[in-house]
């Protein structure tokens, strides 16, 4: 080696290895993809999935690798006080300016090689609107600024680990802004620059100074600070026993690290609030969620360091010799560490609430947040409210729980590998969630999959995890880690909390929109297996490291088919209540209108005979159900089957989002009536059906759209019926239609959605609802009726009726005394969310004995206007 | 034989290719002083981590009181008194937290013993480990190895750590105490002569093999006189494990 340019440079061609080949070979074969096939370039950035798993992903894989390697962050400890810059080097007769300055210039050229192979192969070809030339200096400026990170000595050990993600930050922050203000080119080119030359003084600093051992310790104040967040009082006695000795060591040793980070860090989210006190609420919001994500966050970065008996040591990541031979078995090790976790937690967490509280009270939302509870409450009522408020708190603690319990499973390995992948995947996760979100915003397909597959979302992790439990519980039980019976036990206990977390959250969200399936495998995925079981197995593999030799394994016993099938029930319950709800939900039509796929649900009566014209209901669905949720509600199928008239139950269309007619005003409408337009000539094609008795009706969103079809399509539809309608449609936007439409309406005086007296509600709270009475009477003028007849039809049900009205287009009111937004006779909904149902009278037989009364007739006078 | 206290037979142990203990059998007597010697990478350190349960035994098998240390760790622990070859007591404790921590483990503590062997070693009880020097940190660790007058004391190479008044001393006089209350020690060094002065049974390690073991003076006495009288235990070495090993052992 004759320089030292040259020998820096032969080591990081060394490290970067295999690393540096698997790039070249990926850039040639992206340029072979990109140039090679045809003319058109087949990777484009605005084809957001292939520019993902063909650019995005591997670049930035490499752009982490590099990083690693140019900070020498694969070398050394993350967490640690010291420089990662490798000790071995100091002593080389060389200058700090050149022990900082090579790996610094060979770091920010590959990075900007990196980015000018992307740009050239990637973006440059297809003309892409990203900028070309800056974000190779953003790089090399990045990789530059970790270095300065990587190299500094710091003076608590973790607080390297807080500065990379400030940076990460920050940087995405840049990014995101530059891009959103189109900032020019130029501009950024200015910007970043001048950071090389900047970080490279810093990074002599920082290597001059650990050269000379200049390594600050501010344990002493954090020893100080941690006496304060001891919540025991310090004891001088004895131990009462060695699992409180060991408790005590544990909790001085790890357990103090998430609520000391939780305590530097909730200061200044408090001040922000004060801050922002009088800014948009948006800051503030913004402010408390990043106050209640700080404790899961920072636990899933100070667990991992666990296995170390010094937070000093470079390269002590296996399970030192003086933990590992006190005579304790690893149970009792596990068990002490889950607990010394879960009084981290609960430590943190206490930091936080006192935080959040003072946060509230000096920015002056207080008001705001009891305003939110008291809608909520009203909303779902006080014990929902309250059940809903301990779910939230459960679920916060038992995320940042488990992220403690991960980083201690993958921390008591030992292995260091999987311990800086660990963090290392981690960082690289925090860049790429914009990645994701940038995805999940720009492409409407993505969004709408997503959405259809949330039923099966959960349930496929809830597998993995099943699958992953089993696994570990084989491995326990070979090592005989487990007796037979604590292991049954424990598979027991585990289900018992899963059916009981299940049972808490049904009760919680008992709606028809939350399905069983979904509800059960967030229970599986709630209730923590994996992580406390992979602790046991990870301590007492680096407890006692090496093969079990086939003489000690353990045979495979029934406690383990037992444990087994116990662990298996949740999610093949959840599997089989998924697979019948899709089978017993699925819509059975299709046709394409619009331009879109739409789809129904179809019951044609046994008694149906195609040489007889056959009357036609169409129901609607209300908002967020679909159309066999509306077929189980108004049991238009039993009437059918007695009567012998076709129903169909059309679905609203697939959006990323809840199923809902669009049945407010403006061209958006057009979408759904053609729908029930073209849905009509489908089954009209293939069945006989009577032209002159076609009838809509629907419930809730349902209804307003049979309100919507009274106007759009009166010359096709006879009647139409209307269950709680939520009328978003204003009476003014329905005028011109060509004849008088008959109507019948059901509705309860206790409806909370669409309420009877009018006014706003929950569900549209810029919307003003209409006073049903009064609706019912405009419709009954414009039909040109006579005076109301009222008559009771049961004890809780009056009906309203406008006779005399021209072309016998009659319109009736049924007022249910205390019913919800409900069908009423019609299937159970639950009574907490909606409301009483009735049972006195049955909505579709009375709208049925109305529709068969109403054939469609051509009109003789034409409907009166306005009011 | 009939009271051991430790008892390996046949046990193998292989680091990727390189075996570091072949087919190594040992067997130390309830009461003896055994001494483990051999050069750096002989294969000490994985021998006493066997017998502390820490590594699993890949071949053969490892008996400590009668019991198989890696099932049985609790049994086997708390009555080994052990000091490692690494410095790793947790630096953040001082002195009279790591003697409250470690007696509330060990049910046989003796306070008296303990703060006798305090004073002896010059400990501060305020003291925290990160403050001591090497030799203090391995003093520390030899007392809190001791104080519970455990059955078995097992030391990894204890010449590494302490500085040489202990090991001329104290050590010395320690494991005379121990021996005479019949209690066992199995330790390891390179340090020949101080095997020499304490150890009544020698183990001899080379390349994962044992190569010698047995009472040190029928050792002496089976082997060539050498210019009319026994050998020492370093010419021993040198016959039994070669020039090149010792010089290994030397620097």
């Amino acid at each position: 080696m004759r320089s030292t340019a040259a020998a820096f440079a032969w080591e990081f061609r060394r490290r970067l290895g295999w690393g540096l080949v698997a790039s070249l070979v990926y850039f040639v074969a992206l340029a072979l993809v990109q140039f090679g096939i045809g003319a058109r370039s087949p990777i484009h950035p605005l084809r957001e999935m292939t520019f993902a798993f063909t650019v995005s992903i591997p670049v930035s894989l490499a752009f982490m690798y590099f990083l690693a390697v140019f900070s020498y962050g694969l070398a050394g400890d993350l967490t640690a006080r010291h420089s990662l810059y490798p000790a071995r080097l100091f002593t080389l007769p060389i200058t700090t300016a050149a022990l900082a300055g090579w790996p610094m210039f060979y770091g920010t050229l590959t990075m900007a090689a990196l980015w000018a192979a992307t740009a050239l192969i990637a973006l440059w070809p297809v003309q892409a609107p990203v900028p070309l030339i800056w974000p190779g200096f953003f790089a090399a400026a990045f990789v530059a600024w970790l270095q300065v990170v990587s190299w500094m000595p710091y003076g608590l050990p973790g607080l390297r680990l807080i500065a990379a993600v400030l940076l990460l930050t920050t940087i995405d922050v840049v990014v995101a802004v530059a891009v959103h203000l189109e900032v020019r080119e130029s501009v950024m080119v200015a910007l970043m620059v001048p950071q090389i030359p900047l970080a490279y003084l810093a990074a002599r600093h920082a290597v001059g100074r650990a050269r000379r051992g200049d390594t600050p310790d501010w344990g002493g104040v954090f020893v100080r600070l941690g006496r304060i967040a001891d919540a025991f009082p310090r004891r001088r006695g004895p131990f009462p026993s060695a699992t409180s000795a060991q408790a005590w060591f544990e909790w001085r040793q790890h357990g103090r690290s998430l609520p000391g980070w939780v305590a530097i860090l909730v200061p200044f989210e408090v001040l922000f609030l004060y801050v922002v006190r009088d800014q948009p609420p948006v800051l503030t919001v913004t402010g408390l969620v990043v106050m209640l994500l700080t404790p899961p966050f920072l636990a899933a970065f100070v667990a991992v360091t666990v296995g170390r008996s010094s937070a000093d040591a470079s390269s002590a990541y296996g399970l030192a010799p003086f933990v590992a031979t006190r005579p304790l078995s690893t149970r009792a090790l596990v068990a002490i560490e889950l607990r010394m976790a879960l009084a981290s937690t609960l430590f943190a967490w206490l930091l936080v609430v006192v935080a959040l509280a003072l946060g509230l009270a000096l920015s002056g939302s207080w008001p705001v947040v009891i305003d939110k509870a008291r809608g909520l409450a009203d909303f779902v009522g006080p014990a929902r409210a309250i059940a809903i408020a301990l779910l939230g708190v459960l679920a916060l603690l038992a995320i940042t729980w488990k992220q403690l319990v991960q980083g201690l499973a993958i921390g008591l390995t030992g292995r260091e590998g999987l311990i800086k992948s660990s963090v290392l995947g981690r960082l690289w996760s925090l860049v790429m969630i914009g990645l994701v979100l940038h995805l999940f915003n720009r492409n409407p397909e993505f969004r709408v999959f997503l959405w259809h597959s949330v039923p099966w979302l959960p349930l496929v992790p809830a597998m993995v995890k099943v699958g992953a439990a089993a696994w570990i519980a084989g491995r326990l039980h070979r090592d005989r880690l487990i007796a037979d019976r604590a292991l049954v036990a424990a598979a027991a206990a585990w289900l018992a909390a899963v059916l009981a977390v299940h049972g808490a959250l049904r009760w919680t969200f008992d709606t028809p929109h939350f399905a069983q399936s979904l509800l059960l495998s967030l229970a599986i995925l709630a209730v923590p297996v994996v992580r406390p079981a992979a602790v046991l197995l990870a301590l007492a593999s680096n407890r006692h490291r090496g093969t079990v030799p086939p003489g000690l394994v353990g045979a495979r016993r029934p406690a383990l088919r037992v444990a087994h099938a116990l662990l298996a029930v949740p999610v093949v319950l959840a599997f089989a209540a998924l697979v019948s709800f899709q089978v017993r939900h699925r819509d059975n039509g299709r046709l394409l209108s619009s331009g879109l796929e739409r789809t129904y649900r179809l019951h044609v009566p046994k008694s149906y005979d195609a040489t007889r014209p056959t009357p036609l209901v169409i129901s609607m669905h209300g908002a967020g159900l679909w159309a066999a949720a509306q077929m189980e509600i108004s049991r238009w199928n039993a009437v059918a089957d007695e009567q012998g008239l076709i129903v169909v139950y059309p679905s609203g269309a697939r959006t990323a989002g809840p199923r809902v007619w669009r049945a407010g005003q403006g061209g958006a409408t057009t979408r759904d009536v053609q729908f029930i337009a073209d849905l009509i000539d489908a089954l009209k094609a293939s069945y006989n059906i009577d032209p002159a008795r076609i009838y809509a009706d629907g419930l809730s969103n349902g209804g307003g759209m049979a309100f919507l079809l009274s106007c759009t399509l009166s010359d096709r539809i006879a009647a139409v019926g209307m269950v709680g309608p939520a009328l978003f449609l204003p009476w003014g936007g329905c005028q011109d239609i060509a004849r008088p439409v008959p109507m019948i309406l059901f509705h309860g005086t206790d409806e909370r959605f669409a309420p009877y007296h009018g006014g706003r509600s929950p569900v549209g709270r810029e919307h003003v609802f209409p006073s049903i009475p009064s609706f019912t009477a405009a419709w009954a003028r414009r039909n040109r009726c006579g005076e109301p007849v009222e008559s009771r039809r049961a004890a809780d049900v009056t009906r309203r009726e406008f006779q005399g009205c021209a072309d016998g287009a009659d319109v009736w009111l049924y007022t249910i005394h205390g019913g919800g937004h409900t069908w009423p006779g019609g299937g159970d909904l639950p009574e907490w969310f909606v409301g009483r149902t009735s049972r006195s009278i049955d909505a579709s037989r009375e709208a049925w004995t109305f529709f068969q009364a109403h054939p469609l007739q051509r009109p003789r006078t034409a409907p009166r206007s306005g009011r | 034989m009939g009271d051991s206290v430790i008892s390996v037979s046949e046990l193998t142990r292989r680091f990727g290719a390189r075996a570091a203990l072949d087919a190594v059998n040992l067997s130390v007597a309830r009461g003896a002083v055994h001494g483990l010697v051999g050069a750096n990478g002989a294969g000490k350190t994985t021998l006493i981590k066997h017998v502390l349960g820490l590594l699993v035994a890949e071949r053969g098998s490892v008996r400590v009181f009668g019991l198989d240390p890696v099932a049985e760790p609790v049994a086997v622990l708390s009555r080994i008194g052990y000091l490692s070859e690494e410095n790793d007591l947790p630096v953040w404790m001082t002195v009279g937290e790591l003697i409250r921590y470690t007696r509330a483990l060990y049910p046989g503590w003796d306070d008296a013993y303990a703060e006798e062997l305090r004073l002896m070693f010059a400990l501060e009880p305020a003291a925290r480990i990160k403050t001591l020097s090497k030799g203090q940190k391995a003093r520390a660790g030899l007392l809190v190895a001791l104080a519970y007058r455990p059955e078995l004391l097992v030391l990894d190479e204890p010449s590494s750590g302490l500085d040489p008044i202990v090991r001329r001393d104290i050590l010395a006089a320690v494991i005379r105490t121990i021996a005479h209350e019949g209690r066992t020690v199995l330790f390891s060094s390179h340090l020949l002569d101080e095997v020499e002065q304490v150890a009544d049974h020698v183990t001899m390690i080379s390349h994962g093999k044992v190569v010698l073991s047995g009472p040190l003076a029928a050792l002496k006495r089976d082997a060539q006189v050498v210019g009319g009288r026994e050998p020492t235990l370093d010419e021993l070495f040198f016959a039994h494990v070669g020039i090149h090993a010792a010089s290994e052992a030397e620097t």
